[in-house]
């Protein structure tokens, strides 16, 4: 598919162990955040570290690139990382709270300007894309879970909610233990209960939809559900310290095209990204590139063909291999997996909100996970999803469709709207 | 099946949790654990990694109560001259990165509900396609820990789900 063969590629560490640590040492702590409790409220100063106790343990960092708006109006819990060109949306009459070790991810949209008001509690998941909007709460209120999911043995330990890429909570209830699948919405007026998880694409408009499987929309909840959410919670409580420390070490190093935090023993080293070849710190620039990316273009074209809100962070999953970017929409999110690498070919189109994540796909029974790979002069669509898929050389993904798990040929076509997984079309989205 | 002792740093030690992940042995759902942390994330490595030994999805179907229930198990094997490792540890690999917690297991083999629903045909149920697609999102590695406090390298990441 002319996908360069990156298997091979020079890492290029450069803060790293004791040399970072010692770089840390004489630097100065932020001032305490204006608490309450154990909260902050990200106003001037309590950006891009909002800490209550000058410790980058429990700091919350928000990626300078995020929006803020209402900030006094809006109190974040502590360990929460909030990721690039999210935005945070209150008003005094619509405010914003958010509970320890959420996190709130690239492109996140949380707006309360159009209700009273968005309480978001403790260990939530909000993906790349999603939003939440109006008069609503997540993970706050909680009920006893679905026989079948007590009689299936299902531990929930904390209590935890994921929403999925570009999943959308609006002016809705979703309670603790529950989740949003990709591209699916909970409309105005429902409650999703404990113990469910809405299907992907769907859009659940009653409350019976909300929690009965048998009408299609939810499925239940199960353990495999609770130990990801679990996962992913640690991984954004460790990016949250890692980027608090990095802003410590240099201000500079957490703005535009620059090094990932690294000092994780999953990701232990900080990369630049490379145009061109050339490895490159561009903190002026207005997209957000960060750690061990390997774009093609220069600087100067990649600049020219690309829109704003962009996120390409190589944070976890390293390296990403990127071909010559044929145009590239505002709102456009790569990320993936530590041990996963993703590749991506020459004259791809991006849509505006298109979302790439790597991870592995299991082909062939014994043999090593398939990376996720795009070839050439493909097209995504605007708000479309790939994940742990391989996309054939010219395929055509339309706006808003989701392609998971899927091995697609060249040239193949899927309509918009359209959600597949494990190469079988699931259904269309319904909103 | 029995539940899992969980380390959650230095605290946790004092700390034992029922778990997402189930070991393999057969000991009573009262079972508890010993409270020992796992090893440290900083534990001298040495020898051969753990390998998979077999990995399988199983559909359990109650007809009486009209539900079904997936189950993926996967245990793994050291190599030889491995065979007296004191403990087996895992870690879980998600789509959005490494958690840094250690777990410890209760024998070589992790166990894991990653669909159910409602009916007696979980092959023709949409639900149980998303369910599995989902619970692909996770991945484990498991290494084995031993009396002198080191550890084997981490075995290759096992997609849940997958089969071998």
């Amino acid at each position: 598919m002319g996908v360069p063969d990156g298997r091979i590629l020079m890492r290029r560490a450069l803060l790293t162990g004791s040399a970072a640590t010692a770089l840390v040492v004489g630097t100065l702590a932020p001032a305490p955040a204006e608490a309450d409790e154990r909260r902050c409220s990200p106003t001037r100063g309590n950006v891009p570290v909002c800490s209550t106790d000058g410790s980058a343990a429990t700091a919350t960092f928000l990626d300078p690139t995020a929006t803020v708006r209402g900030a006094r109006h809006i109190t974040l819990g502590e360990q929460m990382y909030v990721g690039p060109f999210a935005e945070l949306l209150a008003t005094e009459h619509a405010p914003i709270t958010i509970g320890q070790a959420s996190n709130a991810q690239d492109n996140v949209t949380v707006d309360a300007r159009g209700g009273e008001g968005i309480e978001v509690g403790d260990d939530v998941i909000l993906a790349h894309g999603s939003s939440v909007l109006g008069t609503a709460s997540v993970g706050v209120r909680s009920r006893p879970l679905p026989q079948a999911v007590v009689d299936a043995g299902v531990d929930t330990e904390g209590g935890s909610v994921f929403l999925s890429f570009g999943a959308q909570v609006d002016g809705a209830t979703v309670e603790v233990d529950s989740g949003v699948s990709a591209l699916a919405r909970v409309a105005p007026g429902v409650t999703l209960p404990s113990g469910y998880l809405v299907l992907p694409g769907k859009n659940v408009t009653t409350q019976a939809e909300a929690q009965d499987p048998a009408l299609g929309k939810v499925r239940y909840i199960t353990q495999a559900d609770i130990a990801f959410n679990e996962a992913v919670l640690h991984v954004n409580e460790s990016l949250a310290r890692e980027y608090t420390e990095l802003h410590r070490v240099d201000p500079s190093a957490v703005h535009g095209a620059n090094i990932d935090p690294g000092h994780t023993e999953f990701n232990p080293d900080a990369d630049l990204p490379s145009f061109a070849g050339e490895e490159q710190a561009r903190p002026d620039f207005r997209n957000r590139v960060i750690g061990d990316v390997d774009l093609a273009d220069t600087f100067a074209r990649f600049a020219q063909r690309t829109g704003e809100r962009i996120a390409i962070r190589a944070d976890e999953g390293e390296p990403f291999v990127i071909g010559h970017v044929d145009e590239m929409g505002d709102g456009v999110v790569f990320h993936a997996l530590e041990h996963t690498d993703l590749h991506v070919g020459d004259d791809v189109r991006y849509g505006a909100g298109a979302i790439v994540h790597g991870g592995g796909r299991v082909v062939v029974e014994g043999q090593p996970d398939e990376q996720t790979v795009v070839g050439d002069d493909v097209r995504l669509g605007d708000g479309s999803v790939v994940f742990r898929s391989t996309i054939g050389d010219g395929a055509r993904i339309g706006d808003r469709s989701a392609v998971v798990g899927t091995d697609l040929p060249a040239g193949a076509l899927v309509p918009p709207g359209t959600i597949v997984l494990n190469g079988e079309v699931f259904g269309v989205v319904e909103w | 099946m029995t539940s899992l002792g969980l380390s959650r740093g230095p605290a946790a030690a004092v700390l034992t949790l029922a778990a997402g992940l189930i070991g393999c042995s057969s000991g009573s759902e009262d079972e508890v654990q010993a409270p020992l942390a796992a090893a440290p994330s900083s534990a001298t490595v040495a020898g051969p990694a753990p390998v998979l030994a077999s990995a399988t999805t199983i559909d359990d179907v109650d007809a009486a109560a009209g539900t079904w229930s997936t189950t993926w198990e996967a245990c793994f094997e050291p190599l030889p001259g491995e065979e007296d490792l004191e403990r087996w540890e895992v870690r879980t690999l998600t789509s959005e990165g490494t958690s840094p917690q250690i777990e410890r297991l209760d024998d070589e083999c992790i166990a894991l509900q990653i669909a159910q629903g409602i009916g007696t045909e979980p092959e023709g149920d949409p639900a149980r396609l998303a369910a599995l697609s989902d619970a692909a999102r996770l991945a484990y590695q498991v290494r084995g820990a031993r009396a002198d406090r080191s550890v084997t390298p981490w075995s290759e990441p096992v997609v849940v789900g997958s089969a071998g």
